[in-house]
This record gives structure tokens, sequence and C-alpha cells, in this order.
């Protein structure tokens, strides 16, 4: 969950947000506006000034749920010449707008995926400039996206009646709130990932975005993939990320999990070497220092296991302390055979 | 002053969202929740939802007195209209028709409550109604609720002058957006009118609205077409079960029905 992740984090996500969220109603009030709709410019919608269309409970709720909102457009059925066909096009500006936003979003992230200035703290702007365009524009694609959903008030319940012959658009304000509540719920128990996941992974993979950041998602979707005991996703996930930087620890690390949950113990002790060797001798290796004895032990070669154990506890002397129930799925202790 | 403005405006909704979502649920402590929320921010359209609350839990004379109150310490479009609205229901046309005045200088509520509220004021002059209807019905930034109403006013004017297809029309443009009673119960005139009983019968069954609402609307629709027998016939019955409406019923055809004694 959103809920849980860092400040930073939270900070690269709002500028996306806001802008999206601007750009996204504003294109409702003034598609309605062309269509022959004069309402929303009346309540002033037709503006890209965030504040008039940000709803401050929306917002809010990007940082506690994976979803926000702002403040819906208005719209007056009776002022379309075509109140069906008006309202569709109308309904449907909001998600296009996020989708050529998106689109456009794709020029700068080229300009700033490939580092080319030499001052340290010009590198960490533009790396900074990447992560922000990146997030913003995927956070575009996914309002789109979920905005596409048939579930009232989004976007797609608005789609549909519009198509049906004899269908009348709206819907009763208790029935939405009903649904609302639907989608807090299904937003907080992380159900939207299912439709949003690989619409950001079908993104990660289209979209220029910089080296770094992909594997930054390789290695969430693979520890992901570990946890929902998809092993073999996670295995072809690591590999993945190793193919950006074969001298990832991290990646070495995982698909040594991931071999590891797969019982392919020589595979694993393999990775986990690579990962030891790749890895600066500190607090960061303990944990491949302590799988790597789990291995071994598999393996049958205890002396060596016991000194990988010494060397883990060394490096990290909190692992003595770490109690197995703490570790997930992603972490050693609760191998198969353990 | 923007900057007062947003720091005030900030500190309020803490309140309003407490107050907002406590008269979602009809509890009465959204009240001074939502009063707070408008004193601190001094917004009109958190005036107008704090007077609604205040309505809903307290009564319509506490809110009208409370919002005539405030066009005195903290006026705003949106409070005039809402206290007009307020003066129009506990049937106080001249404090309406200050609050409108007094609502048009300060300027223009976007949301149209002032528009609404001209609309109900020009109700008691029929000519005057008639092109305030006529002028609204032109009009391309209203809200729904008043182009139903201007709408279904012009429609009406259509029916006690006989032009039927003009009512089919605008009934059927509201009906496909949006079901609405009074609609339905013209085209019931429009169908009975052109012979289809079956479709008339079928949209006065759709009609949800009181008995005695549903009689009237046949009752003018039958006295439009010229049927003086089905209309006194029905306005008989009416008389015998709701003699208040069927007075106020009479008293429109007098007035508007040609050949109607």
């Amino acid at each position: 969950m959103i809920a849980m992740m860092s400040f930073d984090t939270a900070l690269l996500l709002l500028p996306g947000l806001v802008i999206g969220l601007t750009v996204h109603e504003c294109a409702h009030a003034w598609s309605a506006s062309l269509l022959g709709d004069d309402f929303p410019r009346r309540m002033g919608r037709v503006s890209l000034n965030p504040l008039r269309h940000l709803s401050p409970l929306g917002t809010l709720a990007i940082f506690l749920l994976p979803i926000g909102w702002g403040k819906p457009v208005m719209v007056n059925l009776f002022n379309f010449r075509r109140p069906k066909l008006d309202y569709l096009l109308t309904s449907l500006a909001g998600p296009l707008a996020n989708l050529l936003l998106a689109g456009l979003l794709i020029l700068p992230m080229l300009l700033t995926r490939h580092v080319f200035w030499f001052g340290r703290a010009s590198v960490n702007a533009m790396e900074t400039a990447h992560e922000l365009l990146t997030y913003a524009a995927l956070l575009n694609l996914g309002l789109a996206v979920l905005n596409l959903l048939p579930i009232p008030p989004l976007d797609g319940s608005k789609i549909w009646p519009c198509l049906i012959p004899g269908a009348r658009p709206g819907m009763s304000k208790r029935l939405t709130w009903v649904f609302i509540v639907v989608i807090l719920v299904l937003a907080s128990s992380r159900s939207f990932g299912v439709v949003i996941g690989p619409v950001v992974q079908f993104a990660y993979n289209v979209l220029p975005v910089s080296d770094s950041l992909r594997a930054d998602s390789l290695i969430l979707a693979a520890d992901d993939a570990l946890r929902d005991k998809q092993y073999a996703r996670a295995e072809s996930l690591s590999g993945e990320m190793l193919a950006i930087d074969d001298r990832s620890a991290e990646a070495f690390y995982y698909r040594a999990l991931a071999r590891g949950w797969q019982e392919n113990w020589q595979d694993a002790l393999e990775d986990l070497n690579s990962a030891i060797s790749y890895s600066p001798a500190d607090y960061r290796s303990s944990r491949y220092y302590d799988f790597r004895a789990d291995v071994l032990a598999h393996l049958g070669r205890t002396e060596a296991a016991g000194r990988d154990r010494m060397r883990a506890l060394e490096l990290d002397p909190s692992l003595a302390t770490m109690a197995p129930a703490s570790q997930p799925a992603t972490q050693p202790g609760d191998l198969p055979g353990e | 002053m923007f900057l007062l403005r947003l720091i005030t405006w900030l500190i309020s909704l803490p309140l309003l969202w407490a107050g907002m979502l406590l008269a979602t649920l009809k509890v009465p402590l959204c009240v001074p929740l939502l009063r707070g929320a408008w004193r601190i921010s001094g917004d009109g359209d958190i005036g107008s939802r704090a007077i609604g609350a205040v309505q809903a839990h307290a009564g319509l004379n506490v809110a009208l007195a409370e919002a005539t109150h405030a066009m005195d310490h903290r006026p705003s479009p949106q409070v005039a209209g809402l206290a007009g609205l307020l003066a129009i229901q506990n049937q106080d046309r001249e404090l309406a028709k200050d609050m409108l005045a007094r609502g048009r200088e300060l300027g223009d509520d976007p949301a149209g409550s002032l528009d609404m509220l001209e609309f109900f004021t020009s109700m008691e002059d029929p000519k005057t109604h008639e092109e305030l209807v006529a002028r609204l019905d032109s009009r391309h930034d209203l809200p729904p609720m008043l182009s139903i109403m201007a709408s279904m006013s012009l429609a009406s004017y259509d029916v006690y002058a006989g032009r039927f297809d003009d009512v089919r029309l605008r009934a059927g443009r509201i009906l496909a957006v949006r079901d609405w009673p009074v609609a339905q119960m013209l085209m019931w005139t429009v169908e009975t009118q052109a012979g289809n009983h079956a479709a008339a019968d079928a949209h006065r069954a759709k009609a949800q609205m009181p008995p005695e609402q549903k009689a009237s609307c046949q009752i003018v629709g039958y006295a439009a077409m010229g049927d003086f027998a089905q209309t006194r016939q029905l306005l008989e019955q009416l008389r015998g079960s709701h003699p208040e409406t069927a007075e106020a019923v009479e008293e429109r055809l007098r007035n508007r029905v040609e050949g109607w004694a």
C-alpha cells in the first residue's frame, strides 16, 4: 500500500498526480464547453489552475490509499445537442487527456534518460527529473486506465449507458456512494493492482525509462512474485534485471531466493557467490552470507555453512536477534526443508 | 489577501470534512462543525452547506433567520440565493425578492441559485415568468435542475396553447436524459391527444408522483385537448379526495384555457 511509502516517494508522486488530475478534470470541462454546455465554464472548471480541480480529501487520499481523485465536473446534459453522444465524448475526454499527457512526457523522459552532465549535482538533478517524469507518465497512464473501469463514479461507468439504446446516463447519488465505498475497499486491499499492475509493467517496457528505474521496478516485481510464491516468475524477473545490469548483487540474490524455493540449490549457490563478489563487504551483504549458509547446509557442506553464518553475524549482529517469523518469504530461514 | 484566504480555507477544511461526513450520516453535530468552517473561511459555498444543515436539523425558520442574519454580516451571492429560496418555501415573496436584488448586487453564483430564485419569484406574474423561462431556455450555462424547470414551464405553456408537437419535443428531450414525472405526464397528454392510448397509459404508469398530482396533470391535459367532459369528470373526482388541489387546478384552467368557464 502507498500508505507505507516513504515521504520521498510521496513527493515524487505528487507533481504527476496534481498535473494529471488537473488536466483530467479540465479536459472534461473543456470538452463539455466545446460541445455546447457552458455550465462547467461558469463554474470555473475550464482552467488549468489546480486549485479549481483538486479535492482536498482526494489529494490527501493518495498518501493513505493507492488512489486519489479530483472534484468531479458537473455537466448539464440538456445543453448538449446530442446528449448521449456528447456526454460519451465528455466522459472519454478525461482519460484521453491523461493518455495524451503521458505521451507528451516521452520526449523529456528521453532527454533525461541518459545522464550526460559531468557535475555530480547535475547528475542527481537529472536523475530526479527523470524519476519525476517517469512517475508522472505512469500515474497518468494509471489514471486513464482506472477511470475507464465501469464502476460509478468513475468515467467508465458513464460511458456504457451512452452506448446502450434506451439507457439513461447518470445514477442515483445514493447508489454512487455505495460504489465509492466499494472502490475504497478495493483500493485499500490492493485489488486494483490486478488492473493497474500489468499496465504499469507494460508502460515500463514501452516508455523510455532509465535502466536504474527499470531495474528498481523489476526488483519490486520479483519481490512481489516471491511473496505470491510465483518462484519461476521471480527467477525470470531477476534474470531480466541481470540483462540490464549483469553485476547487480541484488538481482543475483533474488534469483538465488527464487531458485532456492525451487530446490535448485546448486544454481542458487552460484548466484549467491556472484552476489557476494559484486557487493561491498558491509552489512548489506550479510543477507547473502546468511542465505548462502542455508544453501550450503542443504548441499551438505556444513562446515562452510557455519563459516558463512559467522560472517553474516559479523557483518550484521542484528541477524542473531531476528526471529524467523519476521522474515517474509523473500528472506532465508523458511525455505523448503528448513 | 489571496494567501490569507488560502490559509483560512485550509484551516476550515477539517471542520468542513467532518461536518460533511456527519451531514451525510444525518448527525446534528454537523451543524456546529459546518458553521465553524463557514466562520473561519468566510466562503459562501460552505455557508450554503451550513445553512442547508441547519434547515435539515433545526427547521426552515431557524435556517431562514440564520441566512438573513448572515446576509447582514457575511454577505455572498450563494447565501443570498439560498436565503431567498428558503423565503420562497416560507411563503415570504417580498423577502425572496429582496434577497434576489441583494444577491445580484454582490455578483453571480456560478451554481445558479440566484437564477433559480429569479425563476420562483417571477412566478407570481405569468407574463414576466414566461419571458424569463424563454430567456433561461436559450442559455447554456445553467445547472441541470434549472434547465429542466425552464423546459417544463415552456412545455406547459405549449400545452395550454395546443402546440402538442413542441410539447413532445421538449418532454422527449428531458426523458432521453432523465426520468422526470412531469415529462412523463406531458407525454401522456401528447399521446392521448394523438389517440395512442396504450403509449399514453405506459407514460402515465411511469410517472412517479402522488395520485392527486397525476390527476391534476390529466385534468390540464384534457382541458388543453378541449375534452371538457373528461376534464369535469376528473375534476369532480379530485374535488372529492383533494378539494384544495382541485380548486388550484380549476383556478389555472380559468386563467389559461380558453372556453373554460
